[in-house]
């Protein structure tokens, strides 16, 4: 569904690239992840693929449609969730799906309906000036389906929610991949990606540095660890065991034939770790 | 088309709703009003009289002809008309069945010469000249209306500019520009959404304005054109200061600049003599200011309609073409 090779650009027109040489494809109704701190160049490849920013060097298609130069069905194709909330600030909730819904030319959602499933239901009639800064993000991405797209492009959906809306809009997110829409969606958050996402895109400093499903990266870079409490003299100790030292692992086979263990968790190493592995720093 | 429209009216409700913007709206029209108090018997622009009944609806009809008839019915009533602050000429019939005019004493020229000729042509005994009446009239509008009104006309179809102006801005600032980039709608679509109030609302403010300084009696077909191609380059400036203004505040600032030189064309076509023209012939406004002169005066004719558009079509034009990749840029 989306198809990207050799992408460069940058912001000066020089040499000086904000993405390099990024390529990557999107199979049709993945999750995809571009996972990567601040400044990576996540939300300059979304607006590149978008049509935001002119495509300077290398390839990029969205459903067969080259986005050198988009045509008008492509936009009724996609839906795109801002990572600032940009909405018209002197028009309420609803006005602003209204008004939007009214540019494409397929069917689309009841904006009620929409808000109604992000709890914005009380405030549709609110002037969007007054919303907080969740209620503004959760107006964005709920106008970016209001076309019913089959590609979405989510920038950070749910950076800025608290817990509750943000499980709310990852539960919108799964549904609508299970109805079959591709989605595309950039995060510095690994527990989001970790939990969305089919596959994986590590981006740091404008490079990819790896792409693989979150399972297969567990499992290639994560070190195993055993978690164990146990009883000695009388006193419960709690001690860590990686699955790849011998010596870790003949001291677990040892507590395991005494018999004093309580519990015992196996536990992978988080994705943050790899990414902390794989690039040498953090998502911070 | 629904695209269009649904950008135009998203920018009405949204003007509305901002007090300044909303003002600027209205702020012509509420001047209008004003100008209205300082303009001597604005009304004098078409001839008034106050008739007796006694004289007959023959005579009534014959004076409808030139001008606004008030009919009374006693002559205390016709010198109470009179005597009030406006000039009206009364006319009556006298015991020996003549016609008699009743006058103030300060009324101008026309107000008591004209009844007399149609007085005269009624008993038979003259041709009325037709021609010099329409003229006469014209000349005869005070200055401070004709140059209030122009003014207040040009202040609208700047606004219109300016509205599409702040439009844009505010599209830019809150980054919503983006989202519609991502929709279908196409650029064309967009540019002609949003010129529509700087068109539209300019048309209805310079007919109320008109109506208020009770000058409807022109050529209206002529006053629309004018308006309609004057627009045209508010909207080009619009854009303009819409894409080069990052934000409201930098908006008014260039706003400054544009009406200072709509200023200097004004001032400069009534302050500086005919000679000295030729200097403001770059300013747009400068065309639509005489254009307007001539409409409001009745002194245009179409063949001069013709070339003031023709200036302010291709300075607009011009304006357009040099400025056109910064606009295209900036609307990225
Ligand atoms: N409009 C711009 N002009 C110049 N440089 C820019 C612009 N936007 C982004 N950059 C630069 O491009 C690089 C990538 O930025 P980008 O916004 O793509 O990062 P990101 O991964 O989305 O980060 P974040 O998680 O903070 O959203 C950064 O170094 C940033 O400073
Ligand atoms: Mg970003």
């Amino acid at each position: 569904m989306i198809k990207v090779k050799n992408l460069y650009h940058s912001y000066s027109n020089d040499t000086n690239y904000s993405v390099e040489d990024i390529n990557f494809e999107v199979e049709k109704g993945e999750i995809f992840g571009f996972l990567g701190p601040s400044g990576a160049g996540k939300s300059t490849t979304q607006k590149i693929l978008i049509g935001l920013l002119p495509l300077q060097k290398g390839e990029a298609s969205i459903s067969d449609y080259n986005i050198r130069s988009p045509k008008e069905e492509l936009f009724n194709l996609i839906g795109v969730s801002f990572e600032h909330p940009n909405v018209y600030r002197k028009l309420s909730g609803l006005e602003n799906l209204e008004f939007y819904r009214k540019m494409f030319s397929v069917k689309t959602e009841d904006p009620m309906k929409l808000l109604r499933m992000v709890g914005l239901e009380n405030a549709a009639k609110k002037k969007a000036d007054g919303y907080s800064k969740g209620m503004l993000q959760r107006l964005v991405f709920v106008r970016s389906m209001i076309n019913n797209p089959k590609i979405w492009f989510l920038d950070e959906p749910t950076s800025g929610l608290d817990p509750n809306s943000a499980s709310e809009i990852k539960k919108v997110i799964k549904e609508k991949n299970k109805e079959g829409a591709t989605i595309f969606l950039t995060t510095h958050n690994m527990y989001i990606a970790d939990e969305l996402c089919d596959r994986i895109a590590f981006i740091n400093e404008g490079k990819i540095e790896l792409i693989d499903s979150p399972r297969n990266l567990k499992l290639k870079y994560g070190e195993k660890l055993i978690k164990v409490e146990y009883k000695e003299n009388g006193k419960l100790k709690k001690e860590s065991f990686s699955m790849v030292n011998d010596k870790d692992r003949e001291m677990l086979n040892s507590l395991i034939s005494t018999g004093k263990i309580e519990t015992m968790h196996s536990q992978e190493a988080t994705l943050e770790e790899i990414f902390i592995k794989v690039t040498g720093r953090g998502l911070k | 088309m629904n695209r269009i429209i649904n950008i135009f009216k998203r920018d009405i409700s949204s003007s509305v709703r901002d007090f300044l913007i909303l003002y600027m709206i209205i702020a012509p029209v509420l001047l209008a009003i004003g100008l209205k108090f300082f303009i001597p018997s604005a009304t004098s622009a078409s001839l008034q009289f106050a008739l007796d009944s006694s004289v007959g609806n023959e005579v009534i009809e014959e004076f409808r002809r030139y001008g606004n008839v008030e009919v009374y019915s006693s002559i205390g009533e016709i010198e109470d008309r009179v005597n009030k602050i406006d000039d009206i000429a009364g006319i009556t019939l006298n015991d020996k069945g003549n016609f008699e005019m009743v006058l103030e004493g300060n009324e101008t020229h026309d107000t008591k010469e004209i009844p007399q000729k149609i007085i005269r042509s009624i008993v038979g005994k003259e041709e009325l000249n037709v021609g010099y009446f329409v003229r006469d009239i014209g000349i005869k509008m005070s200055p401070i209306a004709w140059i209030g009104g122009i003014s207040l006309i040009i202040t609208a179809i700047t606004i219109g500019g300016i509205l599409i102006g702040l439009n844009i801005i505010e599209e830019k600032e809150s980054k919503t520009i983006m989202a519609l980039n991502v929709s279908p709608m196409g650029k064309v679509e967009f540019i002609i959404g949003k010129s529509i109030i700087g068109i539209l609302i300019p048309i209805i403010n310079v007919f109320i304005i008109l109506w208020i300084l009770n000058m409807l009696d022109v050529n209206l077909i002529m006053v629309l054109i004018m308006t309609l191609a004057s627009s045209i380059i508010g909207v080009v400036i619009g854009f303009l200061i819409g894409v080069t203004s990052s934000n409201q505040i930098a908006g008014i600032a260039n706003m400054k600049l544009l009406f200072l030189i709509v200023g200097a064309s004004i001032i400069g076509a009534i302050l500086l003599p005919e000679t000295k023209h030729f200097l403001l012939y770059w300013i747009p406004t400068y065309w639509s200011f005489i254009g307007f002169k001539g409409i409001l005066l009745q002194t245009i004719t179409w063949g001069q309609v013709g070339v003031y558009i023709t200036w302010i079509l291709a300075l607009t034009i011009l304006i357009f073409l040099l400025f056109k990749r910064r606009i295209n840029k900036g609307l990225a």
